[in-house]
C-alpha cells in the first residue's frame, strides 16, 4: 500500500508543478461534470418536467369547480321537492275533481240507464202523442268539452202538433244525464209539423 | 522531552540531546517525534573517489555516481549497495567521495532497531560529525585530522578548511588487542597512560611498546599516503593539527610517527570536550552533528545510508492531496445528489398528491354530473308528469265546468224555444219550419197574411227587445197572398 502511494507520489512529483497544480482544478471539474452530466442534467429536466405537470395539474384542479354543480343539484333537488308538492297537491284536486265528477254519476253511461233513457222517450212520446216516425240509436266517440265525449246519440224522426213537441222535447231533456240536443227542425208543410232532432248522450271518460 | 532536539541510537540504547546541549537517556518512542541517527561503522563503508563534470545536475549526479561505484569500486553486482556521496565541486568539475554500504548490513545493522523504532532519519559514518566543531570551537581556515579510536571503531578524518575530504582506517583496540595478544582493555591503558614514549614503558614491556608502535607505523604510513594523493586533488599545503577525538586516548608521542613522514609542525592535541558533555564524550560530538543535521538550514555535508526511512505523514503526499480532493468532492456530490434527491422526491410526493387531488375532483365531479343528470331526469319526468296533472286538472275542472253549462244550455234551449214559439203567438204568425240547432242559434220561416206583412218586422223587434245579439231576415217574399221571411236569430 505504502509502496504503492510512494510509487504514485514518485510518479506525482516528476510532473511539472503546472501540470500538479491543474490536476487541483481537473480533478474537482471532472468529478462534478460526471454528475453534472450524469445525474443533476436529468435531474432538473425532472424537475422542470415536474414543476410544469404540477402547473398543468394546479390548472386542471382549479378549473374543476364542483360548486357550481353542487349549487345546481341543490336547486333541482329544490325543484324536484317543489314539483313532487305541486304534483301531489295536483294529484289531490284532480283526486277531488274526479270524486265530484264520481258522485254525479257523469262517468257512467252504462246499458241500463241508456234503456231508462230509450224507455222515458216512448212513454213521452206517448204521452204527448207523438207520433214516431224513426228512433236511431248511433254509438259514438266523439271529444266534446274537458273529459266529456259524446259516446251514443238518439236520432229521431216524429210528427205532432206543434205545442206536443216542444212539450215532448222538453221531457225528454232530463236532468239527471249530460246530454245536448242539436239540429232540432220543426217543419209545418204539412198537416202535422214534421220534427227531427239529435240527442247526444255524453260520457266522462279519462283517457288522456 | 519536548526541549529534546536529537536523538542517536548507539550501542542498543537512545540517547537524547536537549536544547542545552545535555545528553540523556531516554525512550526509545521518542524516536516517533524526533530526529533519529545512528552511526554506520565506517569499515562496512567501500569508499571511491573520482571526478564527475560540474554540468551535471544532482540527478544525474547520482546516477553517474552510482555507475561509476559499480564500476570501478569493485562493488558485487549481485549485492544491493546503498550509495551515497560527498561532492566537492572545483573549477570544471566535481570530486566525488562515494560511498557504498552493502544493504544486507546496513539492515542487519538496523535490525536490532527496527521493532523499537519506526525510522533512521539518518545513519551516517562518524568521520563526518567534526564539521560542526568548526562552527564552534575550531579555527576552519586549518586543515586538520581527527583521530578516533575506540574497540569496534577506529579512523583518521581529514578536513580542510571545516570540509572532509577523506579517511583512512585505523586499527582499532580489538584489532590491536588481536595482533598483539594483549587484552582490550590492557590496549587502552597502554596507549592513554604511556603512548609511545619508550621512558614511560618498563624494560619487559618494550615488546608492547615496539608491537604497538609497528602496528601504528603502518597506519600513519597509509595515512600519510593519503594525505598526500589527497594534497594534489584538493590542494592543501600543510595539515595544522591532529586531534584525537578520545579523552581515555592520549596516545603521548604520536606526532613523532608523522615526523618521521616530514610532518613536523604537526600539533597532536586533544579535541576539547564540553563540561556538559562528560557524561557521554563519545557521542556528544554524534549527536551534535546529527542535531545540525536535522535543522532545515543546515548545510552539514552528510552521508545516509538508512533503510529504516521516516515515512512522510500521508497529508505531506500530494497523491493524498487529491485523494483528500476527490473525497471533499465526492462529499460535495453526495451532499448535492441528496439534497437533489430530497427535493425531487418533494417534488414528486406533491405531484403524487395533485394527482389524488385532480383524480379525487374529477370522480367527484362525475358523482356530481352523474347525480345532476339523473335529478334532472328525475325532474324532467316530475314536470311531465306536472305538465300532465295540469293538463289532467285543466280537462277535469273543465268538464266539471262545463257539465253546469250543458245543463243550462238545455234550459237555454228550451227558454230560447219557448220566447220565440210565445213571440210567434204574439204576433200571430205562423212557421213553415224551425231549426234549431244549438242553444244559441235558430233559423225559422215565417208565414203570415198580406195584411199581416208588419207582424215579421214585430216579431223581430220584440226579441232583439228581448236581448238577442243578432235578429236578420235577407227576404220578405210574397207568394199567393202569403208573405214568407226565413228568419236567423242568435242569442
Amino acid at each position: 500500500m505504502r509502496e504503492n502511494l510512494e510509487k504514485l507520489e514518485l510518479f506525482l512529483l516528476s510532473r511539472q508543478k503546472n501540470e500538479r497544480i491543474l490536476l487541483y482544478v481537473v480533478i474537482p471539474t471532472v468529478l462534478l461534470l460526471f454528475f453534472y452530466y450524469f445525474y443533476i442534467s436529468g435531474a432538473l429536466e425532472e424537475y422542470q418536467r415536474n414543476e410544469q405537470t404540477m402547473q398543468k395539474l394546479t390548472h386542471k384542479i382549479a378549473k374543476i369547480n364542483t360548486k357550481k354543480i353542487e349549487q345546481k343539484i341543490a336547486s333541482t333537488k329544490k325543484e324536484i321537492l317543489r314539483l313532487k308538492t305541486q304534483n301531489s297537491e295536483l294529484e289531490s284536486a284532480i283526486m277531488m275533481l274526479q270524486t265530484d265528477i264520481d258522485s254525479n254519476n257523469f262517468s257512467f253511461l252504462t246499458q241500463a240507464q241508456i234503456a231508462a233513457y230509450l224507455e222515458t222517450i216512448l212513454q213521452s212520446s206517448q204521452k204527448y202523442n207523438i207520433d214516431l216516425k224513426s228512433l236511431d240509436i248511433v254509438n259514438k266517440n266523439i271529444k266534446k268539452y274537458g273529459l266529456l265525449r259524446n259516446v251514443k246519440s238518439f236520432n229521431i224522426d216524429a210528427e205532432a202538433n206543434f205545442l206536443n213537441a216542444v212539450r215532448f222535447i222538453n221531457s225528454i231533456e232530463t236532468p239527471t244525464m249530460i246530454l245536448e240536443l242539436n239540429n232540432l227542425a220543426i217543419e209545418s208543410n204539412a198537416t202535422k209539423p214534421h220534427i227531427s232532432f239529435e240527442i247526444n248522450l255524453f260520457k266522462v271518460i279519462d283517457d288522456e | 522531552m519536548e526541549n529534546d532536539t536529537a536523538l542517536l541510537l548507539y550501542h542498543d540504547k537512545a540517547y537524547c540531546l536537549g536544547e542545552n546541549e545535555e545528553i540523556t537517556l531516554c525512550d526509545f518512542s521518542h524516536s516517533s517525534s524526533l530526529f533519529t541517527a545512528a552511526l554506520i561503522p565506517t569499515k562496512l563503508l567501500t569508499p571511491h573517489a573520482f571526478t564527475l563534470p560540474a554540468s551535471l545536475d544532482a540527478d544525474e549526479l547520482t546516477i553517474q555516481t552510482e555507475i561509476k561505484m559499480y564500476n570501478e569500486a569493485n562493488l558485487n553486482p549481485n549485492e544491493n549497495y546503498l550509495i551515497d556521496y560527498i561532492a566537492h565541486k572545483q573549477e570544471s568539475n566535481y570530486i566525488i567521495e562515494a560511498f557504498a554500504a552493502k544493504e544486507s548490513d546496513v539492515e542487519q545493522l538496523v535490525e536490532p532497531y527496527a521493532k523499537s523504532v519506526n525510522a533512521i532519519d539518518l545513519l551516517f559514518p562518524r568521520f563526518l560529525i567534526y564539521q560542526t566543531l568548526y562552527e564552534k570551537s575550531l579555527d576552519n581556515e586549518k586543515n586538520d585530522i581527527f583521530l578516533y579510536i575506540s574497540h569496534d571503531e577506529a579512523y583518521a578524518a581529514m578536513y580542510k578548511k571545516g570540509r572532509y575530504i577523506g579517511h583512512r582506517l585505523f586499527d582499532t583496540i580489538e584489532d590491536i588487542s588481536k595482533k598483539t595478544g594483549i587484552e582490550a582493555v590492557q590496549v587502552t591503558e597502554y596507549l592513554n597512560n604511556k603512548g609511545f614514549v619508550r621512558e614511560n614503558y618498563n624494560a619487559d614491556e618494550y615488546h608492547i611498546l615496539d608491537a604497538l608502535q609497528e602496528i601504528f607505523m603502518k597506519s600513519v604510513e597509509k595515512l600519510v599516503y593519503t594525505l598526500n594523493s589527497k594534497r594534489k586533488v584538493f590542494a592543501y599545503s600543510m595539515i595544522d593539527t591532529l586531534y584525537i577525538d578520545s579523552p581515555d586516548m592520549k596516545l603521548q608521542g604520536l606526532e613523532e610517527f608523522f615526523q618521521s613522514f616530514g610532518y613536523y609542525d604537526l600539533r597532536v592535541e586533544q579535541l576539547p570536550f564540553d563540561e556538559k558533555a562528560k557524561k557521554f564524550p563519545e557521542i556528544v560530538n554524534v549527536l551534535t552533528y546529527a542535531k545540525s543535521v536535522a535543522e532545515e538550514d543546515s548545510n552539514c555535508e552528510k552521508l545516509n545510508f538508512t533503510t529504516l526511512e521516516r515515512k512522510k505523514p500521508l497529508l505531506q503526499y500530494v497523491s493524498v492531496h487529491y485523494i483528500l480532493l476527490t473525497l471533499f468532492t465526492l462529499l460535495l456530490i453526495t451532499a448535492a445528489y441528496i439534497y437533489t434527491d430530497m427535493k425531487l422526491n418533494s417534488q414528486r410526493e406533491q405531484l403524487s398528491a395533485k394527482k389524488a387531488l385532480l383524480s379525487k375532483k374529477e370522480q367527484m365531479l362525475k358523482r356530481l354530473k352523474t347525480k345532476e343528470k339523473s335529478l334532472q331526469k328525475v325532474r324532467d319526468k316530475l314536470k311531465d308528469k306536472n305538465k300532465e296533472l295540469q293538463k289532467k286538472k285543466y280537462v277535469y275542472a273543465t268538464t266539471i265546468e262545463v257539465i253546469p253549462k250543458v245543463r243550462q244550455n238545455i234550459q237555454k234551449r228550451q227558454k230560447f224555444l219557448y220566447e220565440v214559439v210565445q213571440t210567434l203567438a204574439k204576433y200571430r204568425l205562423n212557421t213553415l219550419y224551425i231549426d234549431q240547432n244549438n242553444s244559441k242559434q235558430m233559423e225559422l220561416k215565417i208565414v203570415t197574411e198580406r195584411f199581416q206583412r208588419d207582424a215579421i218586422s214585430k216579431f223581430m223587434q220584440e226579441l232583439i227587445k228581448k236581448g238577442y245579439k243578432s235578429v236578420e231576415t235577407n227576404s220578405v217574399k210574397l207568394d199567393e197572398n202569403i208573405y214568407t221571411s226565413k228568419i236567423r236569430i242568435e242569442k
